[in-house]
């Protein structure tokens, strides 16, 4: 390993090729704090150049490598495997072009989600894809785990909104991928980046579709008496014909410890949920709308229905929303944010599983989730360093996982799987499924030295044990 | 193929999926039989027939878009997913449903209207199927709105060549469980695995729908103002029509020798009469006898089927996709040559061919054919388009790849998926990019 770090030195600097356990320590997991493992190195390319070197030297001395964005994925695709060496982009953050008529950018990976919208705004254009780490989080990691957020609801996910990828191949090739109109040739290699986790290389420039800046619009708040006849408002508002931007529900466990942290928004404690619904378009189109989601409100049981008065009272909404897993934080050491999707229709029902597993393990877990896409959050509070306790908190993530899925749900919507949930990809595909996927990844990657242990189960039908509390599994056979 | 093989098959697959089809041609080559599975499980057996056989099979559809791509290798036989029907289930309270392979666009479109919806796959073809649809990525004047297939396909059963059957995405809006294969597979023209049914996103039926043409004697003013219009919040479809496509779309309203563009609106009321009212008062345009309410769609549907009827009437066709401010550069040199255009400003995309010509000059047409794709490939290169031959005589299609010429080093990657998925290149063989 000293051989390749002097490698890795020589091609970066020294400055930004780390080695010694404590510069390593933060780099030893991404938003899901279980099972760290320090890597053997980090470096911090400055260039599309210097990722080739690096991914070619690694491959020299057999070692694998781990790309990393921000680090604030919560499903573990950033997680280290043991002597790997990790690339993180967060230098490669520029704006490389704003083509203001034709609406695209092309930019680095380490380039922050946010900075994007804010860079282009004085053009009247922003970046719809906005996780609720999109301060922080990197439009490279967004590529890679195909990140979401609120409005995904109307503006789509990160992969309906990148046109054209430069990808470093897990060999050192470099490859442009897609055409800046959208339409590429051939098979849709964008398609299938999008979302790989890292897997099949490192996208190292992305060109991004931009939007124009809605002309006007209105952020609601819906007051119920429970989370189910907040979801009934939800399911009549999409049954009406209306593609709201945003409809995101916060249930009365979460407004509580939001009313009692700095992301206090105002929220009736009383609430048993709350929904914040969100119509942008033209003006002239907004109040008919307002007036509709209102109606669908009060005839689901709303007690009351606030209309965001100005941008300030509409920052308020949005903070609570966006605050409610850092609020969240503060009941217990540790947070596990899980992420699911169910047919929209099925919420109700999947909500009062859910709220019966929390309470029959005894656990703290609230619900924070994008309605609209029938996309659950459920986040558990609890401390890691009780065995029982933790024990406790993954069996209920399964069986949550196991109710989404008996309803024709999926394992995540945004978050990836990561090391969290490889080993429950067998609950959702058949063999044949996975053996397709892994036909994928050997295509990009014949040697899974690339982000290896991700995603696809080592074993297969097998959800005994309790997977995310390892990172020593084996590479599955390419 | 030996004859002996194909009896053989012949004889070995079920009762009723073998039909002898005298005078089936795909891109001039003669095809000896056409097989027709009912159910998934009998697609796998077929398939697993033929692998067993090593016997390689186009894949169809409806049959509308047998055109589409390379002039196919040494087959003889069609596997048609044409009976492959029916809505699977319909979740009307989600917004999204379940279809087989070989149900038309046209029967989804008429079953989803209930309850609210549309199939935001605009491809047109009576007989279009939407395995075909995805398969070829079909693209229709909707675009604007519907966005591309890929974005509307949430998950696909697909049956790999050996005959497996095998599943990717869901039957839920947003997913991230895993590769996402049907982005692969969307597009992929039945290379890697066929189709056998979808899960769809369909979109809510507007509220409202508005149409207004306006006409330009400029085609460069034209694209510039049709750009402009495609941006307005509710445009759902824009496209420009050169003078000879205006004239084959035959629009309920008189036409004059310019470009003629029309745009549909679609959403809520006061935003689309607010946007058809920018295109009276800014383009001069005004409302086509239809522009309100269902007919409107029509003239929208009327631009659909000609475009998806462009193959079999054209010597060449092509499709050239580029940055909406670079439409110019490409469409000035197709102007000088004639040719028939519909341009979609919003999404850079411009469809052009060249007239038949008649049957009796045979050695010139050669010429002509040669003299447009010149054309079309410098028009492609001028706006740094990616350009897409879609319809050619057959012998000269023989000397060219439709998909090629703008691919680059990621050709070798694209070979190694086809590798990995249908090794001894038995589905569509030849069809594709790079002789995949």
């Amino acid at each position: 390993m000293t051989a390749l770090v002097d490698q890795l030195r020589a091609i970066v600097g020294p400055e930004a090729c780390l080695s010694r356990p404590e510069e390593l320590f933060v780099y030893e997991c991404d938003g899901l704090t279980l099972a760290p493992v320090l890597p053997s190195a980090v470096v911090l390319p400055a260039s599309t150049a210097q990722v080739v070197q690096i991914v070619k030297a690694c491959r020299r001395h057999g070692t694998p490598f781990v790309p990393r964005g921000a680090g604030t994925g919560l499903s573990g695709g950033a997680h280290p495997k043991s002597g790997s060496v990790v690339i993180e982009t967060s230098r490669m953050n520029r704006i490389l072009e704003v083509d203001v008529a034709n609406r695209i950018a092309r930019v680095q990976p380490g380039l922050v989600n946010l900075h994007l919208s804010q860079a282009v705004a004085s053009r009247g254009l922003y970046y719809a894809p906005d996780p609720s780490s999109q301060q922080v989080c990197t439009i490279g990691g967004n590529v890679a785990e195909n990140s979401g957020g609120p409005h995904t609801l109307k503006y789509g996910a990160t992969t309906d909104n990148v046109l054209a990828v430069e990808l470093v191949m897990p060999d050192g090739e470099l490859l442009r991928l897609g055409h800046a109109s959208g339409f590429g040739l051939g098979y849709d290699l964008v398609g299938a980046v999008a979302g790989s986790e890292g897997t099949l290389g490192i996208v190292t420039e992305a060109t991004v579709r931009l939007l124009e800046v809605p002309e006007d619009l209105e952020t609601l708040l819906g007051i119920f008496p429970d989370v189910v006849s907040a979801c009934r408002a939800v399911m009549a508002i999409v049954g009406s014909g209306m593609v709201p931007a945003a409809l995101e529900i916060i249930d009365h466990r979460t407004i509580e410890v939001v009313e009692d942290s700095v992301y206090r928004a105002g929220l009736p404690r009383e609430a048993g949920a709350v929904l914040l619904a969100e119509i942008d378009g033209a003006r002239c189109a907004l109040d008919d709308q307002v007036a509709r989601v209102q109606r669908f409100c009060r005839e689901a049981g709303a007690t009351e229905v606030r209309v965001a008065k100005d941008a300030e009272e509409r920052d308020l909404f949005w903070k609570a929303r966006k605050g409610a897993f850092g609020a969240m934080g503060r009941l217990a050491p540790d947070l596990y944010v899980h992420d699911a999707v169910v047919p929209r229709a099925r919420l109700p029902e999947i909500l009062e599983q859910v709220t019966e597993i929390g309470e029959r393990y005894g656990i703290m877990l609230a619900n924070v989730f994008h309605a609209g896409d029938g996309n659950l959050h459920p986040i558990i509070s609890y401390d890691k360093r009780d065995p029982d306790e933790l024990g406790r908190v993954l069996s209920a993530g399964r069986e949550i996982l196991e109710a989404c899925l008996a309803v024709g749900g999926v394992l995540t919507g945004e978050h990836g799987v990561g090391t969290e949930k490889q080993e429950f990809m067998s609950l959702l595909f058949s063999d044949e499924d996975l053996d397709a996927m892994m036909r994928l990844r050997r295509v990009f990657d014949p040697d899974g030295c690339c982000n290896p242990g991700k995603i696809l189960p080592v074993t297969r039908a097998c959800v005994e044990s309790s997977p995310i509390l390892r990172n020593d599994s084996p590479e599955p056979a390419l | 193929m030996s004859e002996d093989t194909i009896e053989q098959l012949r004889r070995a697959l079920e009762p009723g999926v073998w039909e002898e089809c005298p005078g089936l041609e795909v891109q001039g080559r003669r095809m000896a039989a056409m097989l027709s599975p009912r159910d998934d499980a009998s697609l796998c057996r077929v398939l697993t027939q033929l692998h067993e056989r090593q016997i390689p099979v186009l894949i169809r559809g409806g049959g509308t878009r047998m055109w589409f791509g390379n002039s196919p290798r040494e087959v003889a036989l069609v596997l048609s997913t044409r009976l492959l029907s029916g809505i699977r289930r319909y979740e009307p309270d989600d917004g999204v449903v379940e279809v087989s392979a070989g149900t038309t666009l046209r029967e989804v479109r008429a079953a989803v209207l209930e309850g609210g919806w549309e199939l935001p796959i605009d491809a047109g073809g009576a007989q279009s199927t939407i395995g075909g649809a995805i398969a070829t990525a079909a693209l229709g004047p909707r675009c604007l709105g519907f966005g591309p297939v890929r974005k509307n396909v949430l998950g696909l059963e697909v049956v790999h060549a050996c005959g497996t059957l095998t599943r990717c995405g869901g039957r839920v809006v947003k997913n991230v469980t895993g590769y996402d294969l049907a982005k692969l597979y969307t597009g992929s023209l039945g290379t890697l695995g066929v189709i056998s049914a979808a899960w769809l996103r369909l979109q809510p039926r507007p509220r409202a729908i508005e149409v207004r043409v306006a006409e330009f004697s400029q085609a460069e003013q034209a694209l510039a103002r049709g750009m402009e219009a495609s941006r307005r919040s509710s445009a759902r479809a824009c496209v420009l029509l050169s003078p000879e496509a205006a004239h084959r779309v035959q629009l309920d309203h008189t036409l004059s020798a310019n470009w003629i563009l029309l745009v549909e609106f679609a959403g809520e009321e006061s935003e689309c009469k607010k946007d058809a009212a920018w295109v009276e008062r800014e383009l001069g345009g005004g409302s086509p006898d239809c522009a309100s309410g269902e007919r409107a769609l029509a003239s929208i549907d009327a631009v659909r089927e000609a475009l998806a009827a462009r193959s079999g009437r054209a010597d060449c066709a092509v499709r050239i996709a580029t940055l909406p401010t670079q439409l110019e550069a490409c469409v000035r040199p197709l102007i000088q040559v004639g040719a028939c255009m519909t341009v979609d400003p919003g999404m850079g995309l411009v469809y052009a061919e060249q007239a038949p010509s008649t049957p009796s000059a045979q050695v010139e047409d050669r010429d002509r054919v040669r003299g447009f794709m010149d054309v079309a490939r410098a028009a492609a290169v001028a706006c740094s388009g990616s350009l897409l031959i879609e319809a050619l005589p057959s012998d000269a299609k023989r000397a060219l790849d439709v998909f090629g010429e703008g691919l680059g080093s990621e050709l070798a990657l694209m070979r190694r998926l086809k590798d990995e998925f249908d090794p001894t290149r038995l589905l569509n063989p030849g069809r594709f990019a790079g002789d995949i």
